[in-house]
């Protein structure tokens, strides 16, 4: 620590330091910390339902009270009672809105417990597991021919064609394929005029408008990773290999995917998660059969307010991209400290 | 005549899977952009109903997405103000400490760009919601925005240093600077390319966010929020009207990203 | 005294870097400091120019004791290998970075940085940007900032080595005439002997941290005081061998070769182990089978191995004995002004005078 100082002074090492120090906690690390704690505690629900159960006698008892009053309201005796009545349930108000937090599984037990939600996190799996080998699949030849047999000139104009779509807003081109893919849109529309099919095909209500919306939102996750590491190879790496007799199948095995395991990683990793994480495409291009689990995520917040499921629910997603990474990481033998090229 | 030969068969279909494949990247795109143009009540290019401005009149006088653009932007310099220098400041720290707590520091600090945005967007609001008492809303969104930019800003300027020639440091010393004279004098403007394309990343990375914003943003707009909405409730070709203007504005940072990548490659 | 390094030792956890370093460095002196790669030079530059702090000892700089102070207080300016040039400065503004980081007022900058440029002759290159500049041009830059902060010592950490053979040539002049016209002390390191002979006042030869022998240059060619000065400056041929008998002139050394008659001041002992170096341009040959001359003292026969043509000469090889543990072929230099070459025949008998041979004891 005191290198800081030594190598940028006082007042930028000062900087430095408080700047990391607030980033790595305000920013990282006390808002996971919260999501954790948040996911195991949960409002006291029986507490809650039997201060509704006294409130009701409460009222009930007053109600009748006040029919007595009616009778003789000269009644003392009555009206002070009616005034203790009332204070109380005031308190019992007053107390049912800060309801008691309970720690406990609870919110774990009803993830693993609900069969439907359950259904929905092991599809976002395997769907995110599908997206990324579509990704890979298709983009690393493109990958390995821009790197390596385009011309400098023509590799600047392919460049300009791949950053285009990719810095376009993820929800306009999703929306783009929504355009394409809705009941009435220009797919169903075509294919009908042409008399391929007579009834509007709903990619919405499986989940296939969904997929094919992830794959292309974010393949070029995928291709620039693999692209990057792949300029780098030394050509003559490949020459040399072909010049001592490998076949074309051969380098690739053993001298091209081995270098570009590190883009590789990176861009599996980040297809991965952003399909896994996506809440713009199944909210747009998915139907009512095709919930996406940070839909529920979302309506735990924003519907069902109970922010400690959703809390939970996310902290199950973390963990999912957490230990994907690092199966990946494992998988490819690289170091997160690689990635940063 | 024209020869076969297996060479020419794998140029052609190489060219053949570009073409696919870049057909398959602008096609949407191109589909998009020209709806905004045909004058029907919901966005589609087929039928083609003829041609209309009616759209893009009709864009500039929402109100709705002009605050919603007006918002995004607020929250795009927010952004940009707090993490170029917190994402430097990060760089600059792993630059200075020893390996094993830099590899711990790195794998803490780049955390956030391999966590979903929906994450950063809950962990953030359960925060500040239950410690502060904040709700939703611009200030909170800059926050969130703020924890993952940093960490792409952080890595640009990793990648710059790593290009730092180390000597002249030593150099700049041995001539007397002190330690901040070396830094401004020496390693900022080093920096600066780096500190124009963390600029560029990071108000873009904001404008565009949608995950983590949809968490944060509370009652008020930010355009992604309302891109989202529209396309659910109140569908018109106004949207298709921003993504043209948003695709034409990508085009050209593209055509000026090309050029001065060409001009470095001299 | 310009610099005196005093029994500086410097430690790296268990291995010993530099051991028992003592330099006197004079003030103007041109003084280099040569040695093989990782023989400590690079460290014991650090520690003059105050990167490094040594383990233990003292430098003083113009009698100024330089414990604990950094090296941006230090009176001394380096240069480094690769030169340091800041690439995002003009010319100019490099020159002027040592006097800009002490605040001195711009006018008095502009005219010290105007002076500056016309010694190196670079003036209509002032606003130019450091990557614009050819290998030559930039290490005079690098002289200028340098010497523009007036620095009682220049530390020069091999500042040529990136440079082709001419242009490195050229520049050891204009280094050693910038040293002359400034007056400043510069402190040069080198692994590459013919640039230390060729432009120092005087050389200390480094192996293994150590100082082996500080001298002028004639003085280290010449008479080299340990086997390592003898073989690492200038190219020599080593023999070892044992003392047999005391002559009035010298001593009588059997070697595997024969006996050789040796010129000796010393005073050295019948049955003491010694090596003989003879340099490559020390030799006498005839051609076996020549008309032999009256037979002399100091002769062998050799087969020839190979030779190669230098341009000025013609570098002969011949082999060694088989028993000989030393295994590096016998060189001889031979002008190139009787085209020989073509003609060497199979064997050579070699001779050389008693007082070509240096004789060190082992």
């Amino acid at each position: 620590m005191t290198k800081i100082f030594k190598k940028y002074g006082k007042g930028l090492g000062a900087y430095i330091l408080l700047s990391t120090m607030l980033w790595l906690s305000i920013f990282i690390i006390f808002p996971q910390i919260l999501m954790v704690n948040y996911s195991m505690w949960s409002y006291d629900d029986q507490a809650q339902e039997l201060r509704w159960q006294e409130a009701d006698k409460l009222d009930e008892k007053r109600y009748e009270l006040e029919q007595i009053l009616k009778k003789e309201p000269q009644n003392n005796s009555i009206k002070k009672e009616i005034k203790a009545i009332n204070s109380k349930i005031a308190e019992i108000d007053k107390l049912s809105q800060y309801p008691e937090k309970v720690y406990s599984a609870k919110n774990y037990e009803y993830l693993i417990e609900n069969k439907l939600h359950r259904k929905i996190f092991f599809k976002t799996i395997w769907s995110s597991i599908l997206v990324t080998l579509i990704a890979l699949i298709v983009c690393y030849p493109i990958a390995y021919f821009l790197a390596h047999t385009a011309s400098k000139k023509g590799k600047i104009l392919l460049f300009i064609g791949l950053i285009i779509p990719y810095w376009v807003d993820e929800l306009l081109r999703t929306f783009a394929w929504f355009m394409l893919l809705s009941y009435n849109g220009v797919i169903n529309t075509a294919l009908i005029s042409i008399g391929i099919i007579d009834q509007p095909i709903e990619f919405f209500q499986n989940n296939s408008a969904a997929l094919i919306g992830m794959v292309y939102a974010y393949i070029l996750f995928m291709l620039f990773p693999i692209y990057n590491t792949l300029e780098t190879l030394d050509k003559n790496q490949i020459l040399a290999a072909r010049d001592l007799g490998a076949s074309w199948i051969t380098i690739h095995k053993r001298i091209i995917i081995p270098y570009a395991k590190p883009g590789i990683a990176v861009g599996t990793i980040f297809v991965f998660m952003l399909t896994a994480g996506t809440y713009a495409v199944p909210s747009i291009l998915g139907g009512t059969n095709s919930i996406w689990f940070t839909q529920i995520i979302y309506s735990w917040f924003f519907d069902g307010g109970n922010w400690n499921q959703g809390a939970t629910y996310g902290l199950a997603l973390l963990v999912l991209c957490i230990s994907f990474i690092m199966i990946m990481l494992k998988v490819f033998k690289v170091k997160l400290e690689d990635m940063s090229k | 005549m024209i020869k076969f030969n297996s060479k020419t068969i794998l140029n052609i279909s190489i060219k053949f899977y570009f073409l696919l494949f870049f057909l398959y990247l602008f096609l949407p795109l191109l589909v998009v952009s020209f709806a905004a143009f045909n004058d029907s009540s919901i966005p589609t290019i087929y039928p083609w109903k003829g041609f209309t401005f009616e759209w893009i009149i009709k864009f500039f006088s929402d109100t709705a997405l002009m605050k919603a653009i007006l918002n995004s932007l607020i929250i795009a310099v927010g952004v940009v103000l707090l993490s170029i220098p917190m994402g430097l400041a990060g760089a600059l720290f792993l630059l200075s400490v020893s390996n094993k707590a830099k590899n711990i520091f790195y794998a803490i600090l780049v955390s956030p760009i391999l966590t979903p945005g929906v994450i950063i967007g809950i962990a953030t609001l359960v925060m500040w919601n239950s410690l502060f008492g904040v709700s939703g809303g611009i200030a909170l969104t800059i926050i969130g925005q703020t924890t993952f930019i940093s960490s792409m800003a952080m890595l640009l300027f990793m990648s710059r240093l790593q290009k730092f020639d180390k000597n002249l440091e030593l150099a700049a010393f041995d001539l007397g600077a002190t330690p901040s004279q070396l830094f401004f004098k020496v390693t900022l403007p080093f920096l600066k390319p780096a500190i124009y394309s963390a600029t560029a990343l990071a108000f873009l990375q904001s404008i565009q966010n949608y995950n983590t914003t949809l968490f944060l943003i509370g009652t008020e707009s930010a355009i992604t929020i309302h891109i989202g909405s529209m396309i659910k409730l109140g569908l018109t070709p106004v949207l298709n009207v921003l993504a043209l203007i948003s695709i034409l504005i990508v085009v050209i940072l593209s055509i000026l990203y090309g050029i001065k990548k060409r001009e470095e490659n001299r | 005294m310009g610099v005196s390094i005093k029994n500086v030792f410097m430690k790296f956890g268990n291995t010993t870097v530099l051991k028992d370093i003592n330099i006197d460095i004079l003030q103007g002196e041109f003084f280099s400091i040569l040695g093989p790669s990782g023989c400590g030079k690079t460290t014991l530059l650090k520690i003059i120019s105050g990167f490094l702090e040594q383990t233990s000892g003292e430098v003083h700089i113009y009698g100024e004791d330089m414990s604990g102070v950094d090296a941006n207080k230090r009176p001394t300016s380096l240069i480094f290998q690769n030169l340091a040039l800041f690439p995002n400065m003009s010319v100019k503004e490099n020159i002027a970075f040592g006097l800009d980081v002490k605040q001195i007022d711009s006018k008095t900058i502009e005219k010290k940085v105007n002076k500056l440029l016309n010694m190196i002759s670079l003036e209509e290159y002032k606003d130019s940007m450091i990557d614009d500049l050819s290998g030559g041009q930039k290490q005079r830059v690098a002289i200028a900032r340098a010497l523009a902060v007036e620095p009682k010592v220049l530390l020069l950490d091999e500042p040529l080595s990136a440079l082709d053979l001419k242009l490195r040539q050229h520049m050891r002049r204009e280094l050693r005439d910038l040293q002359k016209l400034t007056g400043v002390t510069f402190i040069y390191i080198t692994h590459d002997q013919g640039e230390a002979l060729a432009m120092s006042d005087k050389v200390a030869v480094m192996s293994k941290g150590v100082i082996e022998q500080i001298s002028t240059p004639q003085e280290l060619y010449n008479n080299p005081r340990t086997p390592f000065v003898a073989s690492f400056v200038g190219e020599n041929n080593e023999f070892n061998g044992e003392i047999i008998e005391k002559l009035p002139t010298g001593v009588l050394v059997k070697t595997l070769y024969g006996n050789f008659k040796v010129k000796s001041k010393d005073s050295l002992q019948v049955g003491t182990n010694v090596k003989l170096f003879i340099r490559p341009e020390r030799f006498s040959f005839i051609e076996v089978g020549a008309k032999s001359q009256k037979p002399r003292d100091n002769s062998i026969i050799l087969d020839i191995n190979s030779s190669s043509f230098e341009g000025a000469m013609v570098n002969i090889y011949l082999k060694r004995d088989k028993n000989d543990l030393i295994k590096k072929d016998i060189m001889i230099h031979k002008k190139n002004s009787e085209n020989l070459s073509s003609k060497l025949s199979a064997s050579l008998k070699v001779f050389f005078d008693d007082h070509d041979i240096l004789l060190l004891e082992t």
